[in-house]
């Protein structure tokens, strides 16, 4: 009897150790799992968004750098050049800039590399512009185009096309700005003009397209910017045809030109050998700057390791 | 035969102990257990809600970054955030009159806290923090925002409500305490941290 009570106690004392060990096992294997879900959410969600944020926030710096330092490079047309080109400034400024991201990303004990070395490509274009109220009756061809025709741009690519017209023609007689494409496809005229109570813009094009946009008053400047497609900053639908980025043209003033106004216009790669062409136009300006640029990106934490490239066109549309 | 009985008890003794200690084990495992089970929830007992929306928050700053509003707000500067009436070179209570503090208040009940502080570089192991806005130490749900602002040598600096005071500049007028150019060789200045901290006061 007294050998079937040990035999109990046996018995019992076994089937306590089996359920501490599974229990023991049990909450092993929870904080096992937990732990293993915070370390993948650290690594693969905050570290990864780190190396995106650091990406755009460089990419909006060199941006604003560039759009900058081409401002302040001097007309070349103007006399002999004296302020520094924009290149050497932009490519010294570019390690250092991921050099202080790195700093502050690289805090709390994490080891973060961000790094952008010189640039792969750097494109140089031209930035034409005529930045005073002055009349565009001041911008005298001197090549062989008929008279009242400017030629602001040859076989470019053109960005940032922007004209903001203090007075307007009649709409007998308007000025018109001409996206003359070489190889003789579709061209596109727009023409500015009086009408009624207001300011017409009319965008017309050799395959048969016709629209116009109408600004109320007369009094105030109207900044017709055919990049964005907006007069005022209003969206004009009609400038929506004209895209002028999307081929190679030449640009063209033509019409009555004895109106007051300024402009700016960037081209990606005027011929260097055509810029003598602008010498006659006494209010116009002409900087070589720099158009683009491409950057390589590298961002490497301990799980992280992100490469790409950066574009920086600050005068182009996106 | 006489010592089999004392054995006996001694055996059993043991096994009692035995089991007891076992008992209390797989009790407290089982307590443990259950305790790790419970689910932790913002809205528990103990907690607060957070004092803004997070995404919004978020938003908001990360658009004062884009437009400029944030940079415009960190240099407006002179021996002191301008525009504070504290006698401290920070807000306390009350936000910049720019862009970025409007858009802040805005953005935050009156019962929430906010502090923005700025951090920079002084040497290659150090770090500090100029306070813009400070309310004292952040309590419970605290939300935390951070951007990064790159300061140029020829950036101007503004005045308390967002306008830049001609003739002036970032390296020739110098910035926060310690704060120097880090890179003489090139047109960088440096690379500030700002971190927005808001919470229920």
């Amino acid at each position: 009897m007294e050998r079937m009570t040990d035999r109990g106690q046996l018995l019992l004392a076994g089937a306590f150790v089996l359920a501490v060990a599974l229990v023991g096992l049990t909450l092993v294997l929870t904080s096992g799992g937990y732990t293993t879900t915070l370390a993948g959410q650290d690594n693969a969600v905050d570290r990864g968004t780190d190396a995106i944020t650091v990406r755009e926030a460089v990419l909006s710096d060199l941006d604003r750098y560039l759009r900058r330092a081409n401002s302040q490079y001097a007309d070349i047309l103007s006399g002999p050049v004296t302020a520094p080109h924009p290149e050497p400034k932009f490519t010294n400024v570019i390690p250092e800039l991921t050099d202080g991201y790195r700093d502050q990303y690289g805090r709390h004990g994490r080891l973060v590399e961000v790094e952008a070395p010189t640039p792969t490509k750097i494109e140089h274009g031209y930035r034409v512009a005529q930045p005073d109220g002055e009349s565009f009756q001041d911008l005298e061809a001197e090549e062989s185009d008929a008279d009242n025709i400017v030629s602001l741009a040859s076989d470019a690519r053109v960005r940032n096309v922007t004209f903001i017209f203090e007075s307007v023609p009649p709409a007998s007689n308007p000025i018109q700005i001409e996206f003359v494409t070489p190889s003789s496809s579709e061209n596109w005229q727009v023409a500015v003009f009086q009408s009624g109570g207001g300011w017409d813009v009319t965008v017309t094009s050799t395959g048969g397209y016709s629209e116009t946009c109408t600004r109320s008053g007369t009094t105030d400047d109207m900044a017709v910017d055919l990049s964005a497609a907006t007069v005022d900053g209003d969206p004009c639908p009609a400038l929506e045809g004209v895209a002028p980025s999307t081929h190679t043209y030449d640009v063209r003033i033509t019409g009555e030109l004895n109106v007051d106004g300024r402009f700016w216009v960037t081209v990606d790669d005027l011929n260097a050998g055509k810029v003598s062409q602008y010498k006659t136009y006494s209010n116009t300006e002409i900087a070589d700057v720099i158009y683009s640029a491409k950057v390589p990106f590298r961002y490497e934490s301990s799980s992280v390791s992100y490469r790409t490239d950066l574009r920086t066109a600050p005068g182009e549309i996106r | 035969m006489s010592s089999e009985p004392g054995k006996l008890r001694s055996d059993r003794g043991q096994a009692f102990t035995l089991e007891g200690v076992l008992a209390a084990l797989i009790v407290i495992a089982g307590l443990v257990f259950a305790l790790q089970a419970v689910t932790v929830t913002p809205s528990t007992t103990g907690s607060t809600a957070a004092p803004v929306d997070s995404e919004r928050f978020n938003t908001i700053f990360a658009e004062s970054a884009d437009s400029g509003a944030l940079k415009r707000a960190v240099l407006a500067w002179d021996d002191g955030f301008q525009g504070v009436t504290t006698g401290e070179d920070y807000f306390v209570d009350a936000f910049p009159n720019n862009d970025f503090g409007n858009g802040l208040n805005d953005a935050v009940r009156p019962s929430v806290a906010v502090n923005v502080l700025v951090h920079y570089r002084t040497g290659p192991d150090t770090v500090k923090s100029q306070r813009m806005v400070y309310n004292g130490q952040p309590g419970d749900g605290a939300v935390r925002a951070e951007s990064t602002v790159s300061v140029f040598d020829g950036d101007r600096l503004y005045d308390a409500t967002g306008n830049p005071r001609p003739g002036t500049s970032v390296q020739a007028d110098g910035l926060y305490p310690g704060l120097s150019d880090r890179s003489t060789g090139s047109d960088l200045y440096s690379v500030l941290k700002v971190e927005v901290i808001a919470w229920s006061a």
